[in-house]
């Protein structure tokens, strides 16, 4: 029986507050969208793909009868049971250990605890004892140890496709190591970036031995603040090391420092230490963001702004204009259009926290903008304070670009080529393979057999971080040990182990020489390591902040020649190159469990998209549209009963074409055009090879971050997308009940006063509760008159058939997110996949609804007022 | 007009019904019979790599059970020994028998014995040994007199009833802790104290889970 509520009429704030959507189609009310909505399952759901059920029974009759008729199951297989020969210290059979290693990425490490069951890592959590990280990991290391179970991946030493053993590769390496001995002229290393103190050593070692040699490092994507702007602002090799916790107000200037930024954990910890609201009065830090796409960081904003990449440098000058109460930096800002009065109002605030407040530029923005940045923070006094900085050693490898010119020099005759992936990821104006091919001798050292290794000679197979031997140090310098959980698979050898050989090392084993790297830090002796190991970091053994002073004539140099302002519109698009959340810069493109998750904010699974503003969309005839009737209806629609049919855009830069589906992303910069990296391989596994497209092809090396002068022509083709943002979706329920800090201070309980619980009577009767400190006896004498045998209750408690047990057990569980700090990084959801084994369902399935996901984040898009036109078209 | 079918058609249908409830009577029988654990499982008995005989060592010799099933308290599996577990005492005692070939074997290149599974929980079954012997459950509930048998074989059914048979009156079962790896020992019920055994179910909160998830998780 339905019950009849009468409805109040809607609150003020119901009638004036913000409205909430999932979807542009759901904005735009579309037809096709209500009509998904009233479907309890999307269409197709209950047939297989290309089989209907009944074509399903028949291609199965036979196995059905061989299974059933046959009486194949009839007796158990004989199965063994295999003890160890010897035993295993600390195992217990059937219970997990845990050692404490760490997944280096880049310029860090994440400090971890692996579980390992009989040798077998099977998950990883953050390491307790690392205080900044306090436990927590990431949705990368939490999918990292899928990747060490890849079938895929490389299965052993390769030289012209014929397979090599233990013995050969190290008589090669060796052989190099003879071949160089001398000067090393001729001998060239690319290597991607690292953190490991060990590699470090060995590095400084190589080029001691070999010093004609060319040591380069590339990385597709920057993730640290250009060390010449601290060269410049201070004359120091420093890179900052915010404090988040310190600072009451935060300016974000492009920086995603909740995923793209090295650091992204250790600062979303940070972050959330003053975001968190207990109770009444509890204070909380304010978060202005500047962005051009719409990232993790924008999503967390209170007051987020619009504004193209390549524009950030004006809005920075204008914003130290009015900070540092100065003009010089008037002919920077010249041609920003935008309201002056969100820059004046956000630098009030600023100076009005003047010590607590903290500005951070993206990595990816050029020099002149974070020199701008730290003479703000020195301005506001917040240097020391809201952001330290800490010596690291100043860049001694060369870059991709001085090694491509070597190689055209012909003056590289050995290239070894140290993880990364080139070939894939190179800037497209280096056309990388052709260099690559050109080098008579090509070593390729990586995990996969890769873009990279289908153009070098031989193949030397890595092993993954959880089967090697090494060190890593965290973002704040810890070093922490990366320990093996099982032997390396594959003959796999180590990063370290390869660079000993070549460097002539006695005992090239990785573990010896991580010792020896630690003897020097530690007493030297063998309990400290140990210590090492088993704590799984070093202690005090982070970077020391040291005092920095801001220099006003030493920083005027990094304003010699700035980029010119160019005002953009639909045939000059802004691209910008996002690190993917996923890929990261495609080195996990196989990984299943990334690829399935839906992207935090797109929430397309499986493929990439080029991401577009509404604005544009709308320019370029792709907007929903069509929501009123009309006679003869023309509807255009994202979605299709949850699927989204994207269309097939052309995108030009600098005459290099992609061509990719475009998805309308609220919230981006009008003539900004979201590229995600890491998609679109050509040579990895099944899992990673045709998912997305490759946003390096229009990528180049001048400009990595962002570059302008770009078109999109449609095509007219359309291409179905495994985008789960409309599935599951509801009607009528207020899912989403936000109040900002003032509302909740006045009412804590404003959770309540929202929707449909506002005002129906409640399920559970306030006579069914129970009241606090209550015993069985008198709840049950209260709720059954006096005679806990009646069957019925004389007294009418409220509507509940349920009797609220009596929560005084010894365990009580229960779980709650505070939705406050949640940032949407989606690693709850691969974490949870991880432990319970959760399978994947591929592209097709998610389409149709099936992802297999228990947790499941939904993005929630506001205009900020009911009657508003939405991103101010 | 001839007729078509002879009088003694009349009682057909009467047979054919009396027919078919026999026929249901007797498979319904035979399945019972035949095709539940009872019948297929208990008397299993698979050739072991090793003659390893259980009513020697922990018959005649006294050897407790966890000497080898050294986890059964601590981990959801008893585990089998290493093979070091039993060179203990076999580097010493028959230490050139050819019976034990595969058990030095093992030593020597810590490739495991295979040994045969004889009792084999299902996928969809969720079992943890360490919870039932910690609470007074004995071995010899669902393994029978081990130190009796010189092969092992099945001995009890280890189908669901047998397991509801347990969680539903625990206490008809429970041992006292100190009999629990004493497979002669009489249960508390037998030797009349209930008392005890209830206490004993009181007191560590004994609830063995009788709802599905509770196993099928």
């Amino acid at each position: 029986m339905k019950r009849k509520f009468d409805h109040p009429a809607p609150t003020p704030r119901a009638l004036a507050g913000p409205n909430y959507w999932r979807s542009l189609d759901e904005f735009s009310g579309a037809p096709g969208f209500k009509a998904h909505l009233e479907r309890e399952f999307p269409a197709g759901a209950s047939s297989l793909e290309g089989v209907d059920r009944r074509q399903f029974m028949k291609i199965m009759a036979a196995s059905f009868a061989l299974g059933g008729v046959g009486l194949a199951g009839c007796r158990r297989p004989e199965m063994n049971i295999l003890p160890y020969g010897r035993s295993v210290e600390y195992t217990v059979p059937g219970l997990p250990l845990y050692f404490a290693t760490a997944m280096p990425l880049r310029k860090s490490a994440l400090p971890l605890l692996a579980e390992t069951h009989q040798g077998r890592p099977t998950k990883v959590e953050g390491n307790p004892s690392y205080a900044p990280h306090g436990g927590a990991s990431s949705l990368l290391a939490q999918a990292s140890v899928l990747d060490l179970y890849d079938p895929e991946r490389a299965t052993g030493h390769t030289k012209d496709g014929r397979a090599l053993d233990a013995a050969a590769v190290n008589d090669l390496l060796a052989s190099i190591h003879q071949a160089y001995a001398g000067n090393g002229e001729g001998l060239a290393f690319l290597a991607d970036e690292s953190a490991s103190p060990t590699r470090a050593r060995l590095v400084a070692q190589l080029r001691q031995k070999f010093p004609r040699a060319l040591w380069a490092e590339y990385e597709p994507v920057q993730d640290e603040p250009p060390v010449q702007a601290a060269l410049a602002s201070f004359g120091r090799s420093v890179k900052p090391l915010y404090r988040f916790a310190k600072a009451d107000r935060i300016l974000s200037i492009d920086a995603d420092f909740f995923h793209a930024e090295a650091g992204s954990l250790y600062y979303a910890r940070d972050f959330a230490k003053g975001r968190r609201v207990a109770k009444k009065d509890d204070p909380m830090n304010r978060l202005y963001v500047v962005e051009s796409a719409f990232t993790l960081t924008g999503s967390m904003a209170d007051h987020r702004l619009r504004l193209a990449s390549s524009h950030m440098l004006a809005f920075t000058a204008a914003l130290a204009n009015t900070i540092l109460g100065t003009e010089m930096f008037a002919p920077l800002a010249q041609g920003l259009d935008l309201n002056p009065a969100w820059i004046a109002e956000c630098a009030k605030d600023l100076v009005g926290h003047a010590g607590k407040c903290l500005v951070v530029a993206g990595a990816h923005q050029p020099v002149q903008v974070h020199v701008l940045v730290n003479a703000i923070n020195a301005k506001l006094g917040n240097l020391g304070r809201t952001v330290d900085f800490v010596e690291i050693a100043p860049a001694g490898a060369s870059t991709l670009a001085a090694l491509a010119t070597a190689i055209k020099g012909r003056a590289v005759k050995t290239l070894v080529i140290l993880g990364g992936n080139p070939a894939y990821n190179a800037p497209a104006d280096l056309d990388w393979v052709a260099l690559q091919q050109s080098v008579p001798q090509v070593v390729r050292y990586g995990y996969y057999r890769d873009e990279t290794s289908a153009h070098a000679g031989i193949h030397l197979t890595a092993t993954h971080y959880l089967a090697s031997s090494g060190d890593a140090r965290t973002v704040d310098g810890t070093i922490v040990p990366v320990q093996p959980m099982i032997l390396p698979l594959f003959n796999g050898l180590t990063e370290v182990e390869l660079l000993a050989r070549l460097a002539g090392e006695e005992n090239p084993d990785p573990y010896a020489q991580v010792y020896t790297t630690l003897a020097h830090l530690t007493d030297g002796s063998k309990k400290a390591f140990e210590k090492f190991l088993h704590d799984g970091l070093l202690e005090g053994s982070a970077y020391p902040p040291v005092p920095v002073a801001f220099d006003p004539q030493r920083s005027a140099s990094a304003f010699a020649k700035n980029p010119a302002f160019v005002p953009l519109s639909l045939s000059n698009l802004e691209v910008r190159f996002a690190t993917d959340h996923k890929m990261d810069d495609g080195r996990f493109a196989n990984n299943g469990w990334l690829q399935e998750c839906p992207d935090p904010i797109t929430k397309i699974s499986w493929d990439n998209a080029i991401l577009v503003s509404p604005r544009l969309g709308k320019l370029l005839g792709i907007a929903p549209r069509g929501s009123q009737p009309q006679v003869a209806r023309v509807e255009e629609n994202e979605f299709d009963t949850g699927k989204e049919y994207a269309h097939l855009g052309e995108l030009t830069v600098d005459g290099r074409k992609i061509v990719g589906p475009l998805h309308i992303q609220p919230g981006l910069s009008n003539f900004t055009v979201v590229l995600p990296l890491g998609y679109g391989r050509s040579v990895t596994g099944h899992v990673g090879t045709g998912a997305g497209f490759n946003a390096y092809a229009v990528r180049r090396s001048d400009a990595p971050g962002f570059a302008t002068g770009a078109s999109i022509r449609v095509t007219g083709r359309r291409q179905k997308l495994a985008n789960v943002q409309e599935h599951w979706s509801m009607e009528g329920r207020d899912i989403v009940r936000e109040a900002n800090l003032t509302e909740f201070d006045a009412n804590p309980h404003f959770a309540a006063s929202f929707g449909m619980e506002s005002h129906t009577p409640p399920n559970l009767g306030t006579e069914g509760e129970r009241r606090p400190g209550e015993t069985d006896a008198a709840y049950l004498a209260r709720l059954h008159g006096g005679n806990p045998t009646a069957e019925q209750p004389s007294l009418p408690r409220g509507n509940s058939l349920y009797e609220t047990p009596n929560f005084d057990g010894l365990h009580q569980w229960g779980m709650s997110i505070d939705l406050n700090t949640c940032i949407g990084c989606n690693a709850c959801v691969v974490a949870c996949q991880a432990e319970n084994n959760i399978p994947i369902v591929g592209r097709e399935q998610v389409a149709r609804g099936r992802e297999m996901h228990w947790i499941r984040l939904d993005r929630y898009y506001s205009d900020g007022k009911a009657d508003a036109a939405p991103f101010g078209a | 007009m001839s007729k078509i079918f002879p009088k003694s058609a009349n009682a057909l249908p009467l047979q054919i019904v009396l027919f078919i409830v026999v026929l249901a009577g007797v498979a319904t029988a035979a399945v019972t019979y035949y095709a539940t654990p009872k019948y297929l499982r208990i008397g299993y008995e698979p050739v072991q790599p090793v003659p390893f005989d259980h009513s020697l060592h922990a018959g005649q010799l006294g050897l407790d059970c966890r000497y080898c099933h050294a986890s059964v308290e601590k981990s959801a599996t008893s585990s089998l020994p290493a093979a070091q577990t039993c060179m203990n005492c076999h580097s010493v005692i028959k230490p050139a028998s050819p019976l034990l070939a595969p058990v030095r074997h093992s030593y020597e290149t810590g490739e495991p014995v295979p040994w045969v599974k004889v009792h084999v929980a299902p996928d969809y079954v969720y079992f943890n040994h360490s919870v039932h012997v910690t609470r007074g459950v004995s071995c010899v509930e669902c393994h029978g007199k081990v130190n009796e048998m010189t092969t092992v074989y099945h001995a009890k059914p280890h189908s669901m009833g047998f397991c509801l048979d347990c969680h539903r009156q625990p206490e008809k079962f429970l041992r006292a802790p100190r009999d629990v790896y004493n497979l002669d020992s009489p249960t508390l019920a037998a030797q009349g104290k209930m008392d005890e055994a209830l206490a004993q179910i009181h007191q560590w909160k004994v609830k063995p889970p009788q709802s599905c998830s509770g196993c099928h998780r």
